[in-house]
């Protein structure tokens, strides 16, 4: 068990040392309680029913006396248990949510933080899982590490020295199953851990079946692979049905002989006990008393073999939650970054790459070398085969990643001594994808904006020619999109889009690849919306249909991680060059165009 | 609901015998149970008070001549320590096999589902997010599994348990027994009163937890937004109030179940406290040995365990109820698409157009209609492009040709033969489609390629590879066509997607073939590559065509316009551009 590995989660644990505390004197109570809870059948048994004198006292002499005695403390000592239990449940409920709720808290800004790298290698669904399912195993390792071994121990010594005090050789005679149970624990542990995972696997393999079919429905019925996919369910769950039952297998193995080991101990103990109550050395009260603790250590040896078994479970979660906590956070203030001044945050800005190097893999450049001057006001145009290198050129400008060598300027500031909120409070984006939430239209609308008012929210509307559509909706402004924006058109969705980079008003500009999915109508619509919003800003346009981008002040054709071509659409034309190849590819018609 | 169960029980199937093999262990551990206290009597009346051991226990140990005390007590000792691994002896055989019931059944149902879900249109997929569906498929179909484990076997368990207790103690003292029943009375009626609390309180949970989960799911799918619109704070806060919130509910529902507890062990408290007295007079009167009152005493003690699975039963049972209704919503699922029909697609045949439209309307409403009375004749070996504005009905209109869905009225033939009449497997092997999402699954490149075809062998994988111009990308991965993609083939360019869904349609190798937007999503070089792979694809075949860029139309033998859900004009390029109507208007406003 490696301690470094519980590091990370350790101030989660600590931020609730009240409670634990308070756990632990609960524990010590609970402990005290359990060694007297036996007392009153010995009570019962000796004195009343044997009628051994317990006293002097003529009145405590009397059986019926002390039998109402016996009752009344039995249930004393039941109430005070139960109260002790509560109480314990309770703290520990809330304090062990607490943590999960921590732990979950620290992932997900951790997970907000990460860049692109990290999310393009972790589906959405497996950091999802990491964040609800496996960040429980804070709950499981502090209960394993902290709370049930002192639990454990302390009962374990007051028992112990209760036991001492009636018969030290009996006492003993007890305490030594415990070698036994160590060496049946160390024999299944590993074991028990190693099928445990066997066994996960098998499920998620099923699972991730179940995923990838269902998510891939249209190319499964036009290929016909429905008998095929039922075959292949039918296989990989027969396998996850056998490996659980193997599992399942250890797991009563380990349960059975673990089992067996206390019972024979607590036949050794009775045989020899009732050996003693024959010689008169101890009375029947004291061996039931005996017995009794027998069976509350049997109690505590299981749930602390359990939470044994619970805890190596945990630690594979924990693996999971620290691969999320522990991944480099590519993108953070540097030191001593500082927040642009509010002045001039409308006011168009120029940005400049120098020398700037990226790689996403270290053998693998993506920008190699890149100088740009992007003018205050310009709007420029990016263009290249897909995996040229331009989007990610655009991204570099809002920090989604982090380059390798050279430096990018934003206005006269080095963009790496700004902190990010103030870089990207100057930055306005329209994506391929839109990324709508689940929130109102207005609240779309607004969502880099909150505290925008419904007039600035129709007025960015209007000025994204959205506001039409809008009007049409059922509750209008206050509609809620559908899951994914599913009840509102592609075009729609994007002119949102725009209404929201309209709003948040920033002097800069990136638009990355915003009609891909659009068709030629609804793109020029687009286009409109979008001339409007690219007046008086630093215009960026990642594009692939050239026909979108003519218009622009500079057109900078990247290749292979370099700028290969930069000017004008005519310029371009006339140099005759990359740019020039790829309008005859797209339309073999210019002469058309130009008549 | 006993329709519902009734149709479960199939399920059970090969299980049934195991289940009756299982019912005998729960007999077989409650009578174990119920011996369980009785070595300690016997060693406290007879050993240690002299009273005479039972009549047949006696012959016994007469007959193993044990006479002495310690002999007696180590024989009674013993035969305690064998019911104790008999016990769990049968727990854990109990358990093995139960494991393997409860699996089997969860999967059996999963299958249904699965095959059901592979069944249904993807009018009903679009309908469904398919989050929601992988939770019935995986999660929902636990309901058996819970019914048989969580509530029939318990309940089974705890009844027999508890009828054999109050038997043996009736035999023992009949006033002792009605004192343990009326120390369980109050157990019920606590379950009554406060189950529904838990049950409720425990919703809620789940509730507030799908909340935090579904944020968490927008928030990493929106991540570019919210990083570019630097909202990350506000994320954080939402997160942490939904967080409060569910724990809140969390703990109101600990609250519930301790307050249960409580219930429940104070009434086994008092209980065993009234026992102690009525038991230790009976005992002092003579009428009741000490080891049976001790018999009593862990009897009483034992009830809370049996009792108390019966109260949480109610609410298993709630959840396993909820899950199934979740799982016949899918199951009962009228098919839009019926796979009624029994006629082979024929071979082509110069004289029947390959693929007909008569009349078509289709409306996912009633009042939306997306294709109106569409018509259209394209014969064998023809190119057709769609073009119109996103909503035309473009997509539709082809999705109707592999029976994505059934047109509401007219007809589709392939080869002059109604789909209708047609069976699915032979319309739908008679097309290749590439979509514009590529599709690819989690597995190998080559087997990817081979998704339609899993018997194809390498050499044609690699050749439909090279037909694509997918061949030189792949042989430079390091492991080739064994590479592993990621989860939709992230780790791979949009080009290089769709040049492998071009080679995973040239091996599926049917007369027509389907593109959908196939290029949507490609820069202008990757897409003149996927074209002169798609010129290959499309020699011999009936080719249809959605696209929006001008020069993957113009190749086409004949354009059709779709406008909001008729086709307004249909003809050649050049013919079109002459008609100077929409056609000509929609290029125009590309070339601009």
């Amino acid at each position: 068990m490696n301690i470094r590995r519980y590091s990370s989660i350790t101030p989660v644990i600590w931020q609730q040392k009240k409670g634990l505390v308070q756990l632990l004197v609960l524990a010590l109570l609970a402990a005290c309680i359990t060694a007297l809870m036996p007392w009153p059948i010995k009570l019962l048994v000796d004195y009343a029913l044997i009628e051994q004198p317990i006293t002097n006292n003529q009145f405590l002499k009397s059986p019926v006396v002390l039998i109402f005695f016996a009752a009344i403390a039995s249930i004393l000592l039941f109430a005070l248990s139960s109260a002790i239990s509560v109480a314990s449940s309770w703290l520990w409920s809330k304090i062990g949510q607490q943590m999960v709720i921590d732990l979950s808290m620290l992932m997900f800004n951790k997970l907000q933080r990460l860049s692109k790298i990290f999310h393009t290698k972790h589906p959405v669904a497996d950091s999802l899982g990491r964040l609800t399912v496996d960040s429980w195993c804070v709950f499981t390792i502090a209960q394993a590490l902290l709370i049930t071994p002192i639990q454990n121990l302390l009962t374990l010594l007051v028992i112990g020295l209760v036991a001492w005090q009636i018969d030290p050789f009996l006492a003993i005679l007890s305490l030594l199953l415990s070698p036994l149970l160590a060496a049946s624990t160390i024999f299944f542990g590993e074991r028990l851990r190693a099928r445990a995972q066997y066994q996960r696997e098998a499920q998620s393999k099923v699972m991730s079946f179940v995923h990838q079919t269902i998510t891939a429905i249209p190319l499964v019925q036009a290929f016909g692979r429905e008998q095929a996919n039922c075959a292949k369910f039918r296989r990989l769950s027969g396998e996850a049905v056998k490996s659980a039952k193997v599992s399942s297998l250890f797991d009563n193995g380990f349960t059975f002989v673990n089992a067996v080991t206390l019972s024979a101990g607590l036949t050794i103990v009775l045989v020899a006990g009732g050996q003693r109550v024959l010689d008169g050395t101890i009375t029947v009260g004291s061996l039931l008393v005996f017995l009794g603790y027998l069976q509350t250590l049997q109690g505590e040896t299981e749930s602390l073999l359990l939470t044994y078994k619970n805890v190596k479970s945990a630690e594979a979660n924990l693996d999971r939650v620290l691969e999320v906590l522990d991944a480099d956070e590519e993108i953070s203030d540097h030191w001593g970054a500082r927040a642009l001044s509010n002045k001039s945050l409308h006011k168009p800005v120029g940005i400049r790459f120098e020398n700037v190097s990226f790689s996403y893999e270290a053998d693998r450049p993506v920008l190699r070398n890149i100088n740009l001057e992007i003018k205050a006001g310009e709007t420029v145009a990016f263009v290249g085969k897909s995996g040229s290198g331009k989007s990610t050129l655009a991204s570099l400008i809002m920090r989604f990643f982090d380059w390798d060598s050279g430096n990018i300027y934003i206005g006269d500031e080095n963009i790496y001594d700004i902190n990010l909120k103030s870089l990207r409070d100057r930055i306005s984006v329209v994506l391929q994808d839109p990324f709508l939430l689940p929130l109102t239209v207005a609240e779309n609308i607004a969502y880099g904006t909150p505290d925008a008012t419904r007039a600035e929210i129709i007025r960015a509307a209007t000025t994204a020619s959205a506001a039409a559509f809008i009007s049409k909706l059922p509750n209008g402004y206050d509609t809620v999109i559908g899951e994914k924006g599913a009840n509102i058109s592609g075009g729609q969705r994007q002119r949102l889009a725009i209404a929201r980079a309209i709003l948040k008003n920033a002097p800069v500009l990136i638009l990355d690849e915003p009609t891909s999915a659009l068709d030629a109508r609804t793109e020029t619509l687009f286009f409109e919306a979008l001339s409007k919003l690219m007046h008086g800003r630093t215009t960026i346009i990642v594009a692939h249909r050239l026909s979108t981008i003519r218009d622009a002040d500079r057109i900078i054709v990247v290749e292979k991680g370099e700028v290969a071509e930069s000017g004008n659409h005519t310029e371009l034309m006339e140099k005759n060059g990359i740019y020039a190849e790829m309008i005859r590819l797209q339309s073999t018609e210019p002469e058309k165009e130009a008549a | 609901m006993t329709i519902i169960w009734k149709r479960l029980l199939p399920h059970l199937g090969t299980s049934y015998t195991q289940i009756g093999f299982v019912m005998v262990l729960v007999f077989i551990g409650a009578v174990i149970a119920s011996l369980l206290p009785w070595p300690m009597k016997l060693i406290i009346d007879s050993v240690f008070h002299g009273e005479p051991l039972p009549e047949q226990l006696n012959r016994l140990i007469d007959t193993t001549s044990f006479s002495s005390g310690f002999l007696t007590l180590t024989f009674l000792a013993v035969a305690g320590l064998l019911l104790h691994v008999l016990q769990r002896g049968v727990q854990m055989l109990q358990g093995w096999i139960e494991t393997g019931i409860g699996e089997r059944l969860l999967y059996s149902l999963g299958e249904e589902m699965l095959q059901k879900l592979q069944k249904l249109s993807l009018f009903y997929h679009g309908k469904h997010p398919s989050g929601d569906l992988i939770r019935r498929v995986t999660t929902d179909t636990q309901c058996l599994q819970e019914i048989v484990l969580g509530v029939f076997v318990p309940v089974l368990t705890s009844t027999v348990t508890l009828l054999m207790m109050f038997l043996i103690m009736w035999q023992m003292d009949s006033t002792l027994t009605l004192v343990a029943l009326g120390a369980a009375l109050p157990i019920p009626l606590l379950i009554r009163a406060l189950s529904p609390r838990m049950t409720k309180h425990t919703y809620d949970h789940q509730q507030s937890e799908g909340r935090v989960m579904s944020l968490a799911e927008q928030t990493l799918t929106g991540l570019p937004v919210i990083q570019a619109f630097g909202q990350e704070e506000r994320q954080h806060n939402h997160f942490k109030q939904l967080s409060e919130r569910s724990k809140k509910d969390y703990l109101k529902s600990v609250k519930a179940q301790l307050e249960f507890s409580v219930g429940v062990s104070s009434s086994t408290a008092v209980g065993s406290a009234v026992m102690m007295l009525i038991g230790g007079y009976a005992v002092l009167r003579g009428t009741l040995t000490l080891g049976e009152l001790l018999v009593f005493l862990s009897y009483v003690a034992s009830l809370y365990g049996p009792i108390e699975v019966l109260a949480y039963v109610s609410s298993t049972y709630a959840t396993a109820v909820a899950r199934v209704q979740r799982v016949f919503e899918v199951l009962d699922e009228v098919p839009s698409v019926i796979d009624s029909g029994t006629k082979q697609i024929p071979q082509i045949d110069s004289s029947t157009p390959a693929v007909q439209f008569s009349d078509i309307g289709f409306g996912y409403t009633d009042d939306q209609q997306i294709l109106k009375n569409v018509s259209l004749s394209v014969t064998a070996g023809e190119t057709i492009a769609f073009v119109g504005t996103t909503g035309s009905g473009k997509s539709t209109l082809v999705s109707l040709i592999p029976r994505f869905y059934d047109p509401v009225q007219g007809t589709v033939k392939i080869n002059g033969v109604d789909l209708k009449e047609a069976t699915l497997k032979s319309v739908r092997s008679n097309i290749s489609m590439v979509l514009q999402d590529a599709y690819l699954l989690p597995l190998t490149i080559a087997e990817n390629i081979a998704y339609g075809n899993p018997d194809a062998d390498i050499d044609s994988i690699i050749n439909a590879a090279k037909a694509s111009n997918a061949h030189e990308f792949v042989s430079k991965l390091p492991q080739g066509y064994d590479t592993v993609l990621s989860e939709h083939g992230s780790d791979l360019s949009g080009g290089q997607r769709q040049r492998l869904a071009i080679a995973r349609a040239i091996l599926k190798d049917a007369p027509i073939l389907i593109l959908d937007e196939p290029t949507s999503a490609l820069d202008v070089t990757t897409e003149a590559l996927f074209f002169e792979a798609l010129d290959r694809l499309k020699q011999n075949r009936t080719s249809f065509i959605i696209a929006h860029r001008l020069s993957t139309i113009k190749s086409a033998d004949r354009i059709a316009v779709l406008d909001e859900g008729r086709i307004i004009e249909v003809g050649t390029h050049e013919e079109l551009l002459a008609t100077r109507g929409a056609y000509h208007s929609l290029c125009e406003m590309q070339l601009k």
